[in-house]
């Protein structure tokens, strides 16, 4: 555990970022950089001097801190320090994009003429002074206490003149462990987080929690049995098998994939692709997770959206971009890992409503099966909807009843036919631990995931 | 750009010295790349940008700290400096942090060709042009063909690590990429007793991409489309297969995934934190005797090749593996400290890893499987160095009586390190040169196949 003293030694490097998000921001960029409406206005304009339809502009400066004890000392403690300008020219489907890493003024005009390039035909008319409106918008995530891993304060500007301030704090806490039994060696992990202040940590118990949870862990495994082989009914735990949704129907549902018709759910809107047990959600509005925002990063609002409402194709998520394309609103789903990359459809919190089966019955109800409690990632493919997620702690059910810890083992299915043999939902709905981090060409966003208890009546077991 | 750098670097390590750091270490690197995407002769994305950072790594009484930053400005390092020295007496003490022994630190000489003399001299429109032609060539390749996207991207990038110590040197590196990803329409063909009747929306994809540090040898436009093309097409009616036990081809794509992970077990810093399976293997025999393996630093114009590694120490080439018997593991300063040996110069990771080919064709690997997988594809993260287990999703081609047969998807693949190393019984002959690892496809005796 990282001792107090070192907390508060470290958070003298956060006081240029303390207190609100709206005075945190305008003090960062504002005040520091001399970043106001007028400069604004004139990048935007050098922007959109080729033309285009729409240009914002994305200001990012984040601090962030790790600490890393192992053996029992503090080995390691890093501090990074990173800003910069992202500059984006949209004309119809085609982006333009520059950044700058050096926000004086003329590194960021420089990077604004480069992002006009893609434009051709002026369809935006530049006036001599936009008028800007400072939007507020409802914060998700307060933070008492500003020490974390992260501290990312981003500022929007875009060419229809809204300006948005964001703080974004993000903590992970994370413990790693190996137990070792004669020859025999098993890792352990386990971890916590989200957009939360060191407040989060102070008034639970949670280091001790995720401590002895990663070292169970570890301890299990070291008896666990190889995992069976072939088609078999599968238990999903509640809260980390979220991954499933992630990644059978998250991925194959972000616009992006569908506007260019490579997803296997494009077209297919109204249509049946999952069992009527499932309503899925994709929504960024959930208070301190790690996928919340208040809004993208293209300044759309977050909300609840349906994906899946009863097993029926109900929406996809969208950035302004594939919203244009489909006449929608955007869906607050436009996300950038940081000022170098231009925003994408992405998921933020993705979550199975809860079902009215007690999970005791769900698991009584199979005779012989795995159930899956907790995960070390997924992947799908998302022309042909093949995934593959992989469990970390299992158990080989069988009468109904927990029969031995298994492990070395990954689930493979496909998405629809998978989401169509959902056969029991529980009534135990659970958001997962703030541990998830999505990757999607280069980029890498902090996600969240939820789910009840789930039975997918038959899943292939990849064992020995 | 390079002797900017060198400055700043010694600027750093100076003025962390005065202000009362015992060691200093500092990298910086910069790299402006270009990024273009083409799908249906419209350009989908066009990005422009330099991105620079500094690492610098301060220690003191067996004390140390990090610090990074996008903006190189003294007066903005200074006050980091500054306030990471002051925190460090709360760190603990760890005595296997040092800075490498001056005697290993140095730049192997050698031209490594990492950089492309003519890299400027090709504009934005004939990149342009190029891509536009190229997805022109790979749409002419079946009607079935749709584009996901056409890209190029290159990148200039500058590179200098000092030390206090003395050693400080820099290096620039060119690199550009051409790659074509397509998809089909895959209507399937309904297999008994699974419900792809759901999965109406069905397509494939795949593609090829190119990547050198010169652009005069990336492959021909006719090639990138023809391979994407096939690689795409042949995907198409994909079956899952049955649960069996058979053996796999990799092919070497597969081959480097593979290896990569291999070369993750043999890393100083998994060994001496028990997370390899072959922390105590070392003279063992690991492995077939057909295998060799070793990271090769010193192979000019490969993509992996260094002068030195991350901290300064010379680059060697190192074997890992000979005849099947573990010779060797890859250490960083730390990690050989806490293993008590020497750095083999391997902060940073591998250089060039190089798996000796052998004297078959792919046609020869397959042709020796009656019934058998040719694995093209993985996914997932069922890789444990720890225990050495590996299950994977996978996708491929069956093979049949010799012959490649009908595409296979949705299974896993299943075994252990131990045993896929010593079931490599044929080498390939045909290195994939597109990546740092330099291997042949390869045949694993077998495996376990989980599918339906």
């Amino acid at each position: 555990m990282p001792n107090p003293e070192l907390k508060m030694k470290q958070s003298s490097f956060l006081d240029q970022v303390n207190g609100s998000t709206e005075a945190t921001v305008g003090k960062v960029f504002e005040q520091q950089m001399g970043i106001d409406e007028r400069v604004l206005d004139r990048l935007l304009n050098r922007a959109l001097d080729q033309g285009g339809d729409f240009a914002d502009l994305f200001f990012e400066y984040s601090l962030r801190h790790s600490v890393v004890m192992e053996e029992g000392i503090i080995k390691n403690s890093a501090v990074a320090i990173i800003s910069g300008l992202g500059v984006r020219v949209v004309e119809g489907d085609q982006t333009g994009y520059a950044y700058s890493e050096d926000l004086n003024y003329d590194a960021m005009l420089h990077a604004a003429g480069t992002a006009s390039a893609i434009a051709h035909s002026g369809q935006v008319k530049i006036n001599e002074a936009r008028r800007f409106n400072q939007q507020n918008v409802k914060n998700h995530y307060p933070v008492l206490k500003t020490i974390s891993d992260l501290e990312l304060t981003s500022k929007i500007g875009s060419s229809e003149g809204v300006i948005l301030r964001d703080t974004r704090p993000m903590f992970r806490f994370n413990v790693h462990s190996i137990a070792q039994e004669g020859d025999q060696i098993q890792n352990g992990t386990a971890g916590v987080g989200g957009r939360v202040g060191l407040d989060f940590l102070e008034s639970t118990d949670h280091p001790i929690e995720v401590g002895s949870k990663s070292a169970q862990e570890a301890i299990l495994l070291l008896g666990a049995k190889q995992a069976p082989s072939g088609p078999m009914p599968v238990l999903l735990g509640p809260a980390q098998s979220g991954i499933l949704l992630h990644e059978a129907v998250g991925h194959p549902l972000e616009a992006d994939f569908n506007r260019k018709g490579t997803s296997a759910y494009s077209g297919r809107m109204g249509e049946k692709v999952a069992s009527e047990l499932c309503t899925i959600y994709d929504a960024g509005t959930v208070d301190h997770d790690r996928g919340a925002l208040n809004f993208d990063d293209e300044g759309s609002l977050t909300g609840e959206n349906v994906l899946i409402e009863r097993g029926t194709l109900r929406g996809y998520m969208h950035d302004r971009i594939s919203a244009d394309y489909y006449k929608l609103n955007p869906t607050g789903n436009g996300r950038r890992e940081s000022y170098a990359h231009y925003p994408l459809p992405r998921m933020t919190t993705t979550y199975l409503a809860n079902g009215d089966t007690d999970p005791e019955d769900i698991i009584r109800s199979v005779k012989k099966g795995v159930y899956c409690a907790s995960f070390s990632g997924g992947q799908v493919d998302i022309s042909n909807g093949d995934f593959v997620f992989v469990p970390t702690t299992a158990w080989l059910v069988e009468d109904g009843r927990f029969s031995h810890p298994i492990k070395n083992f990954t689930l493979i299915g496909n998405g629809p036919d998978a989401m169509s043999k959902i056969s029991m939902v529980g009534n135990d709905f659970a958001i997962s631990e703030g541990i998830w981090t999505c990757g999607k060409d280069g980029q890498s966003v902090p996600v969240g995931v939820g789910l009840p208890t789930v039975l997918i009546s038959e899943m292939t077991v990849g064992g020995m | 750009m390079i002797e900017r750098y060198l400055n700043i670097a010694r600027e750093v390590i100076d003025l962390s010295l005065k202000q009362g750091a015992e060691q200093v270490s500092v990298s910086l690197a910069n790299a402006t790349s270009f990024q273009l995407e083409v799908r249906n002769q419209n350009i989908e994305a066009l990005k422009e940008a330099g991105s620079s950072g500094i690492h610098v790594t301060l220690a003191k009484n067996q004390k140390r700290s990090t610090l990074s930053s996008n903006d190189f400005r003294l007066e903005t390092l200074e006050p980091l400096i500054r306030s990471t020295l002051e925190a460090l007496p709360l760190m603990g003490e760890d005595p296997f942090y040092t800075l490498p022994d001056p005697k290993l630190q140095g730049k192997a000489e050698i031209d490594l060709q990492f950089r492309d003399p003519n890299f400027e001299k090709m504009a934005s429109n004939e990149k342009i042009n190029e891509l536009m032609l190229l997805e022109k060539e790979a749409l002419s390749i079946d009607s079935r063909l749709q584009t996901e996207e056409i890209s190029f991207s290159d990148s200039i990038s500058y590179m200098v690590h000092g030390d206090s110590n003395g050693f400080l040197e820099g290096c620039s590196k060119t690199l550009c990429s051409l790659g074509v990803s397509m998809f089909a329409e895959d209507g399937g063909e309904e297999t008994e007793g699974s419900s792809q009747s759901l999965n109406t929306g069905r397509k494939q994809s795949d593609g090829w991409y190119s990547s050198s540090r010169f652009r005069k040898d990336l492959e021909s436009r006719e090639d990138l489309a023809r391979k994407a093309g096939e690689r795409t097409l042949r995907k198409l009616g994909s079956v899952k297969p049955k649960s069996c036990e058979v053996p796999v081809v990799f092919s070497t794509e597969m081959a480097q995934s593979f290896l990569g992970s291999l070369a993750s077990a043999m890393m100083g810093d998994n060994v001496f934190r028990k997370h390899s399976f072959l922390k105590d293997s070392l003279g063992e025999t690991v492995a077939n005797p057909e295998i060799r393996l070793s990271d090769e630093p010193l192979l000019p114009g490969k993509l992996g090749s260094r002068h030195y590694d991350n901290e300064g120490v010379k680059a060697t080439p190192l074997m890992l593996i000979d005849q099947g018997k573990l010779l060797s593991f890859m250490c960083s300063t730390y990690s050989a400290n806490k293993l008590d040996r020497q750095s083999t110069g391997h902060a940073g990771g591998i250089s060039n890893l190089m798996l000796k080919p052998g004297s078959y064709s792919d046609e020869e690997l397959i042709a020796s499987i009656d019934n058998g997988l040719y694995l093209t594809g993985m996914s997932g993260q069922g890789v444990n160095l720890t225990t050495g287990d590996y299950s994977r999703g996978a996708q491929g081609l069956w093979i049949r009586k010799g012959k490649l047969a009908e595409p296979v998807s949705e299974f896993t693949i299943a075994s252990t390190f131990p045993e896929m190393l010593k079931g490599i019984s044929m080498i390939g002959s045909e290195v994939d040169e597109r990546s740092t690892i330099l291997t042949p496809a390869f045949r694993i005796d077998s495996m376990n196949i989980s599918g339906s």
